[in-house]
């Protein structure tokens, strides 16, 4: 594309945007024919007669392509309370052309969504991983994108703005599993229209990456859309011992943008819990912080019960699902199976999960299987051959020292499998329905015991299974229709 | 059922003989340390001390059989000279069930460095304090400048020292283990502004004396970062038996990260981490312990408890400069016929300095004369204020920004400034609307947090910080109204007086003893 060319679409691309947020910024004014320049002339003069931050914030978006940092709608605001109309158009163009920049955004046009319902999937969209948070996005969007008018959205390439999904990302997001979604992201949706919300709500469905929260913070604080959040834990500031570095910082730019939001919905009692204390930290600051509710995965109810698996050589199977890092515990887990094994007892320890951090894990199961002990670790499973180890194992372990929901237990009591879990937070509140043992995470001898008491008592072993099947049920449809209820729905206006 | 594959002593004694063998085989000097340190374990645990090495080990074993964890976190700091992170005992721990406590500590009795130490642990001199108030002040002793948290470090460890006995103490270069400082570190005179070179010696050496507390108070009154010291300090307040508190200045890292350095989070995170493992956290203001609070309610969902939490405000404090300094702060940081504004803060953007600029071009825009001072440094991303402030000075306004000023001189700016601005966004303390007050001139601050409580009994307008207008119209109302002015410095001296003393006092009652301050009005 020739320089010219590219100017005139740029050109073309910023009247587009421009005429996009007239009808907010010009109400009243016909400008279906006006050139950008009129156009933005027009808007800089109802600007400086009326400086609404919320509309400052607008411009600049149709302006740049991109939510402004909060630094750069100050700046602007500034600058229009000090300048006259020429001063302020140049300092906008200015502005946007410095962020402009390796970027195609200035180049593409903008749909302004109005009292619409956005929910920010930009990982599980870009993606293939399948996680605690992909599941969760990825049994929420299917029903609320069935239940409700919502628009899933992604970020641009360099995090500055919303846009919409390809159809390959959208297949990820609503409809996992049924297709091919590998492969890596396309390009597809990177040329695409930019969307940018006007009085919407933003659901933030994950924890955002890169720059994202340098925008995501004045849009929430600033820009009149509101923004609500699934919380899912507040690990990595709340035990920064037990997670890579990078993900405490990342947290904490998170945590710039929850202070602005107006709900928070904690996936457990223990992530509500957590949020709730930040919340009570703001009024230092002069803030009130967003509203903090409950909205609890659903715990899986174990409607497979049959009995005790086996293996092959007719040796009890023990499972650990998770990735290996220090915060899960393997370390007491292999600790507590030595010393059971020492003790003489006969069972194979499997785990799943494998990646992760760190060498003790590897080399401590390394060590023991040299040893002679039974241990198996399998990596990449799929869902099929997930279920069928859940299923045949004894029990699961999962003594993490710190979840905000232990996904690993839900999964194994919905395969009719009883767990041994931590004594306390969402791990608690997951095992308290029925099905599940819980130990102090830091007491290897209480593991040890629990352990030894499910493998050596087929009587307490078929007590917990009857326990899971007696769970009361929760489901997916059931968190997807509260979860609208509590955050989403009561931001917005009355049914037109 | 705890450790029944320990056996009887006989048993043992079979695996003494060949451990002891092993570390008599060490070259003299290694050796004679080794064998010290074996026996300065053996007496805290309270056995007799043995002469033959293998006399020791069997009675280490033998103190060491019922599993305390608090035991062997005291064994691996003093056999290896370093005090052990969690990880490190926690493998210990589990070994010495499955294997035996002297199996446990096999590699402390090597005689040979950890390859992944910085060489010279082997010969250290391993001492034990017992039933002693240990005070942590590495980062204050050794630092040549002052910070706000160097400045409470400092003036608390000062008192302290004069008035209770406790054990200085800093961490050796890898920050791996303490050691003893010179009481000299919390001297200095009053008035010293920080400059005083170094009281720590300077390298670790052969001669390094590291001293392991047991069942001491280990106080920590300043903030700490580093990747060794924080794991140590963790372990050390959850696992030795030891007690342990620290001051807590704010969790601005975490709950206004958007201020803060990138990495700066995470940091205090593990900071964090570790404090939740201590017993008693003395908060500098209602403000910080409010903050501390709120992230002491999230460690619920890790299942602990976390510290208790008390506010302890600092004192509002400042001795009158000198008649140089008047004379100097006269002539150099004021303009003749106009009221000099005073604003004291490094130019990060939590201290709001670009609203600042902006409220007073708008004052001037509006005809007011004053000069603004500021004094502080450059600071994280404070660039966006710079070039404001360069355009500002290009229009001929009168702006002036000093880097740093000698204490003298910058209470002489208070004293002689019409009033100061500190419109922050989040503050533990707000040490310049403290120094404002305590030198008599008013100060415009923000109306939430430590500020406003600061405020509270007096000397101050309070505003919105986020408001550019509120910020000004606070400026102009002191700008314009001389019988306001005078009334609100009447009332910086009506305010009841707080001292140093007062705070030393109160804090180490509530860090030592756990007696927390009276609220104000009892």
């Amino acid at each position: 594309m020739t320089l010219t060319r590219t100017a005139a679409t740029g050109s073309r691309a910023l009247q587009g945007r421009l005429l996009a947020v007239a009808p907010i910024l010009l109400p009243g004014t016909k400008v279906s024919d006006g050139g950008a320049s009129e156009m933005l002339d027009a808007m800089v003069g109802a600007l400086l007669e009326d400086l609404r931050i919320d509309h400052l914030w607008l411009l600049f978006v149709a302006v740049s392509a991109r939510y402004p940092t909060r630094d750069e709608l100050l700046d602007c605001r500034r600058t229009f309370e000090l300048s006259g109309p020429f001063e302020a158009t140049l300092w906008l163009l200015d502005t946007a052309l410095e962020g402009a920049l390796g970027s195609s955004a200035p180049r593409r046009d903008m749909v302004l969504l109005r009292d619409t319902v956005l929910v920010e999937v930009d990982h599980t969209a870009k993606h293939s991983l399948h996680t605690g948070v992909q599941q969760v996005v990825r049994e929420l969007m299917p029903r609320w994108t069935r239940d409700h008018h919502v628009v899933p959205v992604a970020w641009t390439s360099n995090w500055g703005v919303h846009r919409a999904l390809s159809r390959r990302e959208l297949q990820r997001v609503v409809s996992w599993g049924r297709g091919d979604a590998g492969g890596p992201s396309d390009d597809e949706a990177d040329s695409g229209a930019i969307v940018v919300p006007w009085q919407c709500v933003i659901v933030m469905a994950e924890v955002p990456f890169g720059n994202a929260p340098l925008r995501l913070s004045p849009l929430a604080q600033s820009s009149g859309n509101r923004v609500v959040a699934i919380g899912y834990d507040c690990i990595p500031v709340v035990s920064a011992d037990l997670v890579p570095t990078l993900d405490s910082s990342r947290f904490v730019e998170y945590l710039s943008v929850i202070k602005h939001a107006h709900g928070v919905a904690g996936i457990s009692e223990s992530a509500a819990a957590e949020f709730q204390g930040f919340v009570k930290a703001l009024p230092s600051q002069g803030l009130k912080g967003p509203a903090v509710l409950e909205c609890l995965l659903p715990a899986a109810s174990g409607a497979a019960s049959s009995a005790p698996h086996r293996d092959r050589t007719g040796r009890p199977m023990v499972l650990m699902v998770g990735s290996f890092e220090p915060r899960k515990n393997h370390l007491g887990v292999l600790h507590a199976a030595e010393t059971l094994w020492r003790e003489g007892l006969d069972f194979e320890l499997t785990f799943i999960g494998g990646s992760g951090w760190g060498s003790e894990i590897p080399d401590r199961i390394a060590a023991l299987t040299q040893f002679g002990r039974p241990i198996t670790v399998l990596r990449n499973v799929d869902q099929a051959r997930l279920d069928q180890t859940y299923r045949s194992a004894r029990f699961t372990v999962f003594p993490s020292r710190h979840e905000g929901y232990g996904l690993p237990v839900a999964e194994s009591l919905e395969a009719g499998t009883p767990a041994i879990t931590s004594d306390f937070g969402s791990l608690r509140e997951l095992a308290a329905g029925g099905g599940a043992l819980m130990v102090d995470p830091h007491d290897d001898i209480a593991l040890a015991n629990a352990m030894r008491g499910l493998l050596s008592d087929d009587a307490e072993l078929a007590l917990l299974r009857r326990q899971i099947a007696d769970r009361p049920p929760r489901t997916w449809d059931d968190y997807a229709d509260e979860l609208w209820t509590l955050l989403v729905a009561p931001l917005l206006l009355p049914e037109r | 059922m705890r450790s029944p594959r320990l056996g009887s002593r006989r048993a043992i004694s079979s695996k003494v003989a060949a451990a002891a063998g092993h570390i008599d085989s060490n070259p003299r000097r290694t050796h004679r340390e080794l064998h010290s340190r074996l026996q300065t374990l053996l007496t805290t645990l309270g056995g007799t001390s043995g002469s033959s090495t293998g006399d020791l080990l069997d009675g280490i074993a033998f103190a060491l059989a019922d599993g305390a964890v608090d035991k062997m976190w005291l064994a691996l700091a003093v056999l290896s000279g370093q005090l052990p992170d969690t990880p490190t005992l926690v493998r210990a721990c589990r070994q010495a069930e499955l294997d035996g406590p002297l199996a446990a500590l096999g590699s402390c009795l090597s005689g040979r460095d950890d390859p992944s130490g910085g060489g010279g642990v082997v010969r250290r001199r391993v001492e034990v304090l017992t039933d002693r108030v240990v005070v942590d002040l590495h980062h204050t002793s050794g630092a040549n400048f002052t910070t706000g948290i160097q400045r409470v470090a400092r003036e608390v460890a000062r008192r302290w020292t004069t008035t209770h006995d406790p054990v200085l103490v800093g961490w050796t270069k890898d920050y791996s283990a303490l050691h003893q400082l010179p009481e000299a570190t919390a001297g200095g005179s009053q008035g010293d502004n920080g400059t005083r070179p170094s009281a720590i010696s300077p390298a670790d050496s052969d001669r390094t004396t590291i001293v392991v507390p047991w069942r001491c108070t280990y106080i920590l009154p300043e903030l700490l970062g580093e990747a060794g010291r924080v794991d140590r300090f963790q372990c050390l307040a959850h696992h030795s038996g030891n007690h342990s508190a620290v001051i807590g200045f704010d969790c601005v890292p975490m709950t206004t990260g958007e201020t803060s350095i990138v990495g700066m989070g995470a940091d205090f995170a593990h900071y964090l981490a570790a404090v939740a493992h201590t017993e008693r956290v003395a908060a500098i203001s209602e403000a910080a312990a409010r903050e501390f609070q709120g992230w002491r309610h999230m460690l619920e969902g890790a299942g602990l408890a976390g510290p208790d939490i008390a506010a302890v405000p600092l004192p509002v404090e400042s001795p009158p400069p000198s008649d140089v300094a008047m004379e100097m702060a006269r002539e150099q940081l004021a303009i003749v016929g106009m009221p000099m504004v005073l604003v004291v803060g490094s130019h990060e953007p939590r201290k709001n300095h670009r609203a600042v600029l902006h409220a007073a071009e708008l004052l001037w825009r509006d005809g007011l004369t004053f000069s603004l001072l500021f004094v502080g440094g450059n600071s994280w991303n404070s660039e966006r204020f710079t070039r404001a402030l360069h355009d500002l000075q290009a229009a001929g306004r009168p702006v002036h920004a000093v880097r740093a000023l000698t204490d003298d001189l910058l209470r002489a700016a208070y004293a002689i400034a019409y009033c100061t601005l500190f419109p922050s966004f989040n503050e533990g303390f707000g040490l310049p609307v403290a120094e404002s007050i305590a030198s008599g001139t008013p100060v415009i601050t923000s109306n939430f947090g430590s500020m406003r409580e600061i405020a509270q009994p007096g000397g101050a307008l309070l505003v919105d910080p986020r408001d550019d207008h509120d910020i000004a119209r606070a400026l102009k109302s002191l700008l314009t109204d001389d019988a306001l002015r005078a009334s609100l410095a009447r009332e910086t001296r009506a305010r009841p007086q707080r001292t140093w003393e007062d705070y030393a006092e109160e804090s180490w009652n509530y860090l030592v003893h756990g007696r927390p301050p009276r609220p104000p009005g009892q």
